[in-house]
């Protein structure tokens, strides 16, 4: 029994400080934007890599899922006989939920791992003490530079996701479903409202600083070789997509008192 | 015995470029170093022998502050950087190179600008300054052709060559190396450390060297360059003779984290009748 309360202390204990150790990259990964230097060149690169990088997986993830919504929902309306409103459905539900979470989804299993695993790397083949030993605080070049971009990147991204999703659902209901083009996009425009696309947008900022800030951590973290660097990998994926999902929760309560 | 706090007011010595003193260090329950304390003066060539495990990298990096101590106190060109925080710390490994044991060269990176690296992090320097800095340090370690190639496309000595060059290229006052030559052949082993004492000869550098390559040591104990008609030779010093040149070379040799031996090389091999561990070792 003892043995039990031990190892749960010690369980609780060990959370408790990978917490306050996330809260202190984080803290420090904005903090560098005001202290010197700054390394414009890396953000640049990264925002290619992250944002460039993922406009294919991007777009083929809003037009499928645009595509499968439209179908999808049609079923549900066509019982209500209000199928001429899949454009409305398509479009709230894109913009409110599924561009950014989908899309922030995408970006941690393609990003968060990739930062985990380039960071990971560095750590166990002691790139990182060589920057350090060399005069270069990682967190300022290799941390801060991830979170600019991928927080940048990332609103731009769902924005795109979101069109290419309406216009997916758009094919799905003008071929499949025979709803007139006009019908559809009238639907979409009437019923999108300014706060949808607030709350939609907003959501992508705190994600994109997830994707970058998990990814980074858990590569800084990395201990035991390639293994580790496989570990971390994985652990950032699986952390950045809870906490994605944990805190759209959140933030979707959140938006509903404020933004209805 | 000196309790800590006697120990904090007291001021470093006034010719150590490197002090290190009373540092312990434990890695979970594993006792790494204990109670270790030497001091590395200008120009003196230090080098730490001990078994793989022994504790000789963790000093390495406990002197450039990459970790920090449990307790103790470590001194770099009389400030004490044990406490200091990170940016603080930054400045101080200005003056100091290091080499790696597995070279740590920035694989994404080309030869150019892993060797060019501390001079685009300090930035007021042009390309064309850069490159021709890097070409010279380059030159010194025989490597001018290979500099737009990737870490990748190096053998393991051209690689540590170049840490090498990456280490020298703002000709710091400290230079550590730590195992350059460990998992090369022996000739490979001998031009890097030919380097190391031309570098010696000609900047008159402090330096720690860590090994348990025995050759590595005695060599640079007991040879010294000569330059003659503008050629640069080798010669052996005979360590028993007493007449022998002071090189400013001594010996510290690690067990299980304690210090076993601190003296010069003439010192040594005469430990090497009384002490069984460094018979041992020696043999």
């Amino acid at each position: 029994m003892r043995d039990l309360l031990d190892l749960i202390f010690e369980a609780v204990l060990n959370a408790v400080l990978e917490v306050q150790n996330y809260t202190l990259h984080c803290s420090r990964a904005f903090t560098n934007l005001f202290h010197r230097p700054h390394y414009l060149q890396e953000t640049l690169v990264q925002m290619d890599i992250i944002g460039v990088g993922s406009l294919t997986i991007i777009c083929l993830t809003g037009f499928f899922t645009g595509a499968v919504l439209a179908m999808q929902s049609a079923k549900s309306l066509q019982s209500f006989g209000a199928v001429g409103l899949t454009g409305q459905l398509v479009a709230v539900s894109l913009v409110r939920e599924l561009g950014p979470v989908l899309s922030a989804l995408m970006m941690a299993g393609r990003n968060s791992s990739g930062m985990a695993s380039e960071i990971g790397s560095m750590v166990v083949s002691d790139q990182i003490l060589a920057m350090r030993a060399l005069g270069t605080d990682p967190s300022k070049k290799l941390v801060t530079p991830r979170l600019v971009a991928t927080v940048t990147m990332l609103p731009l991204l769902t924005a795109v996701c979101d069109f290419i999703g309406i216009f997916g659902g758009y094919i799905v209901s003008r071929f499949l479903l025979h709803i007139s083009s006009a019908l559809y996009w009238s639907t979409v425009y009437h019923n999108l409202t300014y706060n949808d696309l607030l709350e939609g947008l907003l959501k992508p900022f705190v994600f994109g600083a997830i994707v970058a800030t998990i990814g980074c951590y858990c590569g800084i973290r990395t201990y035991g070789g390639t293994q580790g660097v496989g570990r971390s990998t994985t652990q950032a994926v699986v952390a950045a997509s809870i906490l994605i999902l944990a805190v759209d929760a959140v933030l979707t309560r959140i938006a509903l008192v404020f933004f209805r | 015995m000196t309790s800590p706090s006697t120990f904090r007011i007291e001021a470093p010595s006034a010719e150590a470029v490197i002090e290190v003193r009373e540092v312990g260090l434990s890695f979970e329950d594993f006792r790494v170093l204990d109670g270790v304390s030497f001091v590395v003066k200008e120009g003196e060539t230090k080098i730490i022998l001990g078994e793989s495990g022994s504790g000789k990298t963790v000093l390495i990096k406990l002197i450039a502050g990459l970790i920090r101590p449990d307790e103790g106190q470590i001194f770099v060109n009389h400030q004490e950087i044990t406490a200091l925080s990170e940016d603080r710390l930054m400045p101080i490994r200005k003056n100091i190179g290091i080499v790696f044991q597995e070279t740590a060269l920035f694989d994404s990176l080309t030869v150019l600008e892993n060797v060019a690296y501390r001079l685009h992090e300090e930035g007021g320097h042009d390309e064309v300054e850069i490159e021709q800095q890097v070409r010279e340090v380059l030159g010194f370690v025989g490597l001018e052709d290979a500099i737009h190639l990737m870490p990748s496309d190096l053998s393991g000595g051209m690689r540590r060559r170049v840490a090498l060059a990456r280490a020298l290229i703002t000709k710091p006052r400290i230079i550590l190396y730590d195992e350059p030559t460990a998992g090369l052949d022996p000739l490979t082993g001998r031009t890097i450390v030919e380097m190391i004492l031309k570098l010696r000869y000609r900047e008159g550098v402090t330096s720690v060297f860590v090994t348990h390559r025995l050759t590595d040591a005695f060599t640079l104990a007991s040879e010294r360059v000569v330059v003659a008609g503008g050629e640069i030779g080798f010669d052996t010093v005979d360590l028993k003779s007493p007449q022998s040149p002071d090189l400013r070379t001594s010996f510290i040799v690690l067990k299980d984290g304690r210090i076993v031996f601190e003296g010069n090389e003439r010192e040594l091999l005469q430990a090497k009748q009384t002490d069984p561990f460094i018979r041992q070792f020696l043999s």
